[in-house]
């Protein structure tokens, strides 16, 4: 059959965008149809870390995508300054996980020496105060900063500009991309699927639901194995100043525009992106606690966001079982996987998304039987 | 007396970067800087290039001054008055 679109993705942040980037590289025809200014959008509100460093130390395939694809972003940032000219900002400098006292810091070794026995090629590394002081000539670090383990895995983005680049570079590619949609209903038909937003009519072979939280919307009707359980995290950001501090971090970021980032909140709200007073409080306290000076720094903005998590955190690729030619796609670290889900994770798709390389991650674990 | 957006108020003296500027009492300090002959209220880092007041309403920060005794803040969210000693951000503020 012949429709306009093989493809439609549903959901134009950070995920759609790079399956769409990648799968309109591979000459498929493609639409992204993006949410209206109303809809959650967690991309907007990322920290933009691409953090290796003790992910998926319950779920080993989990640490291996996520490996491939921090080890993709430098070929990926490069290739999406080409195209679309912009720069995503994107640094490997390696990660600092801060610990404020012993007993962390006794955890993190554990994590680092656990993962690492799984993981011939991981590397961490615990640095003592003495080696941090040395590493960080500019920073004045608190009383209580005892250790961090480092890895040179880890890195950041803008993730803003990530976002901008995956969609202008997907529409550069040939795609289409469609915003301000509320798609209202994805109805099978002959050979595909009819997709019916407030605006446009649109039919495709294949859906691929990256809908972030708002992918639920779609479980019942299309009979999507998918469960999430959306946690606020809240940021402050403060104004600029020199640019002291190039590594990611747990909870502090100083873009390269010298803006610092500090984190995070962990809330269960529901919906809710409210920002609140004990959220500031809690970051400010963590923050400080690592870089007294941070205090001085008038705070411009805070904000929340709601992150996609599954009940284990681990990212779910998975079909209906009622409608094999509509795919799943939810995970917590968008920005991370980017590189991946525009690259080996778009080929996989554009092949048919059936071979069990991402067996892994289907979503059948929350739906069917005792774990659910 | 001062509608915060006219100058009507009476005529004050402030100084940007320590020279000696004329502006009315409540007026908004992004205007001021709008009548100078350099506009600039920034310099970007790490682009280097200039920027001035844009939006006008709190939303671009591309107007952030240093003002004695209270620090960086977006010039046209700040009203004038007399003695206000201005700075130009030409260079980033120091962590420590």
């Amino acid at each position: 059959m012949d429709r306009e679109f093989e493809i439609a993705i549903v959901g134009g942040g950070v995920v759609g965008a790079a399956i769409g980037y990648g799968l309109a590289k591979l000459g498929r025809r493609v639409i992204v149809i993006d949410g209206a200014d109303d809809a959650l959008r967690a991309s907007r509100t990322n920290f933009g870390l691409i953090w290796v460093q003790g992910k998926g130390d319950e779920c080993p395939e989990y640490h291996r995508i996520t490996r491939q694809s921090a080890d993709l972003w430098p070929a990926f940032a490069m290739e999406l300054k080409i195209l679309t000219g912009i720069d995503v900002e994107h640094r490997r400098n390696g990660g600092l996980l801060f610990c404020v006292s012993e007993s962390q810091a006794e955890e993190e070794r554990i994590i680092g020496e656990k993962m690492a026995g799984i993981h011939p090629d991981y590397h961490f590394e615990m640095l003592d105060r003495s080696r941090l002081e040395n590493m960080l000539p500019d920073i004045r670090l608190g009383p209580q900063v005892c250790a961090a383990s480092f890895s040179h895995m880890d890195g950041d983005v803008n993730p803003l500009l990530v976002l901008r680049a995956l969609l202008d570079g997907f529409v550069r590619l040939g795609g289409t991309l469609a915003t301000g949609e509320n798609i209202y209903s994805i109805t099978p038909i002959l050979g595909g699927f009819r997709l019916a937003t407030n605006a446009l009519t649109v039919e495709a072979e294949r859906v691929i639901v990256a809908a972030g939280n708002d992918s639920t919307d779609f479980a019942k009707s299309l009979d999507l194995p998918i469960r999430l359980v959306p946690e606020r995290g809240q940021l402050l950001i403060t104004e600029r100043v020199a640019p002291v501090f190039s590594y990611a971090a747990s909870g502090i970021r100083q873009t390269v525009t010298g803006t610092f980032q500090l984190g995070t909140t962990n809330e269960r709200v529901g919906r809710s992106v409210d920002v609140t007073s004990g959220g500031a409080r809690h970051i400010a306290n963590r923050a400080l606690n690592v870089m007294p000076d941070l205090g001085a720094l008038r705070v411009i903005r805070q904000w929340g966001g709601l992150r996609v998590l599954t009940p284990d955190g681990v990212p779910v690729y998975d079909r209906s079982r009622r409608y094999p030619g509509v795919h799943v796609v939810a995970c917590h670290s968008g920005v991370t996987l980017a590189a991946l889900h525009s690259g080996p994770f778009a080929e996989w798709l554009a092949a048919g998304g059936r071979d069990p390389s991402y067996a892994a991650f289907c979503g059948s674990r929350f739906t069917m039987g005792v774990a659910a | 007396m001062t509608s915060g957006v006219f100058p009507s108020g009476s005529a004050v003296e402030i100084t940007v970067d320590g020279r000696v500027v004329a502006a009315c009492d409540g007026e908004l300090l992004a205007a001021v800087f709008l009548r100078l002959e350099d506009i600039h209220t920034r310099t970007s880092f790490p682009s280097a290039q200039p920027r001035a007041p844009y939006c006008m309403m709190g939303v671009c920060f591309e107007c952030d001054v240093h003002v004695e005794n209270i620090g960086t803040i977006r010039s046209c969210q700040q009203t004038v008055h007399a003695g206000m000693k201005v700075e130009r951000q030409d260079y980033p503020k120091r962590l420590k």
